[in-house]
């Protein structure tokens, strides 16, 4: 009997120690484990290896400035918004964030953010980003090789700008995640993090002209300003109403509110615009929505455009589309190629005039009774309310009514016209 | 009749009735109970000496492992790397299970270690997505451009639509601007979407141009006698 109970309190003990053994030598392996991971996010680069928290301070830099002042601001990849103030200064705000224990001032960190605001009275510059005042970007670039990404990083272009240092633990081959860089005590990038954002606000006197220079960014003017001169390149502009704009956008997109004046060039870009008086536009292969308008002069290639309302259209227009809900006054345009449709003819209209081919026009005259068409366009098929009488193959001219109020001056081969 | 029978018949009564002495049954017993108490002992020896193998085994295998497992950890964290295998190794590494390193530097500026052991996917490298990229795109633009080329214009000559084609001359420039921009300030997300914006605006065009096309085409025609051949054009683009 005693050598039994030895034998299972044996068994039962080296039970519990191999138990234990095995337990401890789990657990061991799970930190290695978990001590790969974090060294996987080490390497990775974009999470803390400390866990400790970003703390987030303001920092600011302001002139004085006149409101009849013209601002520039400079921007790249940053987010901008733009304020007016009736404080007689231009302002810049945003927030830092670091971790550690933050031994900058808030010049110095506004160096490392390369944001600043200079200039003399009455033209200011604001920096946000690598982009200075002036610097003015060639777009006829020249060939660099094809292997763009395993090529030795070469010395750098030559310019008068300073181009920034890669942060730490970035290298051109590494791609960057969306989100607010975080830097470390001694202002190193540290890195990015996806919840907190970085927004920098320029608060800008009210009657201040506004000088907007952007690439690969987004600009929000979110006051009612006097006066806009934008070029875009790659990004998108958000605005509200102004009394003028001039804008250049290419691969971007734009939306503004009210515009008394606007001149508009357009490259692949998007435009959307509330009410407009004046616009002037040029534009390839872009998509264009507008509300009410009044006077437009548009050279078009390839775009698609659709109004609300308009009063006058006249220019030049090829290939694409255009299609007006309401006509109001006239419309003038030639060009080949370029499908346009009319929804609303307004009795007012004294005039539409068309020179083009291969085209859909769609010009509805239910509304008006005193009217006179020309038409002239072999191979079109054609489809009127009214007997074209004495049409030939390729032209007819028809009064409606007195004729006198209304005429369209149509010449178009190879289109389909509908006047239903 | 001899003696023995004659024994036998005088004992008869007391042959029959024959029991077994006092205590037989219990001394047999305890005999028994012996035997089986010494089995059952012999059980749990041979279970006790198979646990203890079995935990010396498991003890054991851990052992090992955990001899491997920092030496993999310590030449990852602590940024030592070993030194690259020759070129001649790297068939014979994968054959192992170790996979080859890719060509190119790593971050801190060194040679990538010859290899390690695969536990988890390893990240796609952002100029691996814009190669990608590039390749599908580029396949795309390719099969869009080919079709083009091989579509007939019954009216007009490829001048009528030359704006398309400088136009997708125009686009080249502008990816190699994106290109450029990404060269001199680092791939961000900012710079990749554009790069592919600007594939999807290339394709917007082609995808324009063959619509203007067709529509040419249709509005031709429709109205052509069968019996007349038209002229054919192409488009060189």
């Amino acid at each position: 009997m005693i050598r039994n109970t030895f034998i299972r309190k044996a068994c039962l003990f080296s039970f519990v120690v191999g138990g234990f053994v095995t337990a401890g030598r789990l657990h061991a392996q799970g930190e290695t484990h978990k001590g790969l991971a974090i060294e996987k996010d080490r390497t990775a680069g974009y999470k803390a290896s400390t866990g400790s928290e970003a703390k987030l301070i303001e920092v600011t830099d302001e002139l004085p400035c006149d409101p009849g002042s013209t601002v520039y601001i400079g921007d790249i990849i940053r987010r901008v918004t733009v304020l007016t103030t009736h404080e007689n200064k231009v302002r810049l705000v945003t927030t830092v964030a670091y971790e550690g224990t933050c031994r900058y001032s808030n010049e110095q960190w506004l160096d490392i953010l390369e944001l600043k605001v200079s200039g003399r009275p009455g033209h200011l510059h604001v920096k946000c980003g690598n982009m200075e005042p002036g610097e003015e970007h060639n777009f006829n670039f020249q060939l660099a090789p094809n292997n763009l990404f395993f090529s030795p990083p070469g010395p750098p272009a030559p310019s008068r700008h300073r181009t920034p240092d890669l942060p730490q633990r970035k290298s051109l081959n590494d791609l960057t995640p969306n989100g607010t860089v975080v830097f470390d005590a001694s202002g190193k990038w540290l890195y990015k993090k996806g919840n907190i954002r970085r927004n920098i606000y320029v608060y800008v006197p009210i009657g201040t002209k506004l000088d907007i220079e952007s690439r690969y960014a987004e600009v929000i003017v979110d006051s009612n300003v006097r006066e806009v001169n934008a070029r875009i390149m790659n990004g998108n502009l958000t605005m509200r109403d102004a009394d003028k704009l001039v804008l250049t956008n290419s691969y971007g997109s734009v939306y503004v509110g009210n515009i008394v004046d606007a001149r508009v060039d357009l490259i692949h870009g998007w435009f959307h615009a509330k009410n407009m008086s004046i616009l002037d536009i040029n534009s390839k292969v872009s998509t264009v929505e507008l509300g009410a308008q009044g006077k437009v002069k548009m050279i078009s290639n390839d775009d698609q455009y659709e109004m609300e309302s308009a009063e006058m259209i006249s220019g030049g227009k090829n290939y694409g589309s255009l299609r007006v809900i309401t006509l109001k006054n006239s419309l003038d345009l030639s060009g080949v190629s370029a499908d346009i449709k009319v929804h609303n003819i307004d009795p007012d209209v004294s005039l539409v005039k068309i020179d083009g081919q291969y085209a859909d026009l769609r010009l509805p005259v239910d509304n008006l009774k005193d009217y006179t068409v020309y038409f002239e366009g072999r191979g079109s098929n054609l489809y009127t309310p009214f007997d074209r009488g004495h049409a030939t193959d390729s032209s007819f001219k028809v009064t409606v009514g007195t004729g006198k109020k209304n005429s369209f001056w149509l010449k178009c081969s190879n289109c389909t016209l509908d006047m239903k | 009749m001899d003696k023995l029978k004659e024994y036998l018949l005088g004992h008869k009564a007391g042959l029959d009735v024959d029991s077994p002495a006092d205590g037989a049954w219990e001394q047999i017993e305890s005999k028994m109970s012996l035997e089986r108490r010494g089995s059952a002992s012999w059980r749990i020896r041979y279970a006790v000496a198979a646990s203890l193998i079995v935990l010396s085994g498991a003890g054991l295998w851990l052992v090992i492992r955990k001899d491997k497992a920092p030496a993999d950890t310590a030449k990852q964290g602590s940024g030592i790397n070993r030194a690259p295998a020759p070129r001649g190794d790297s068939g014979k590494a994968a054959v192992n299970g170790v996979a080859s390193a890719p060509p190119g530097q790593n971050r801190d500026g060194g040679p990538k270690p010859a290899g390690h052991k695969t536990r988890h996917e390893k990240p796609m490298e952002p100029s691996d997505a814009v190669g990608m990229i590039d390749k599908s795109y580029a396949s795309l633009i390719d099969f869009q451009l080919k079709k083009l080329r091989a579509t007939p214009l019954y009216a007009e000559n490829g001048s009528y639509f030359s704006f398309y084609v400088e136009q997708f001359k125009q686009m080249d420039q502008d990816e190699q601007a994106v290109r450029n921009d990404i060269k001199r300030y680092g791939l961000t997300n900012e710079f990749l979407e554009q790069l592919i914006n600007v594939y999807q605006q290339k394709l917007n065009v082609l995808k324009n141009l063959e619509t203007e096309i067709n529509k040419m085409n249709n509005k031709v025609r429709e109205k052509q006698s069968p019996r007349v051949q038209p002229e054919l054009h192409y488009l060189d683009i």
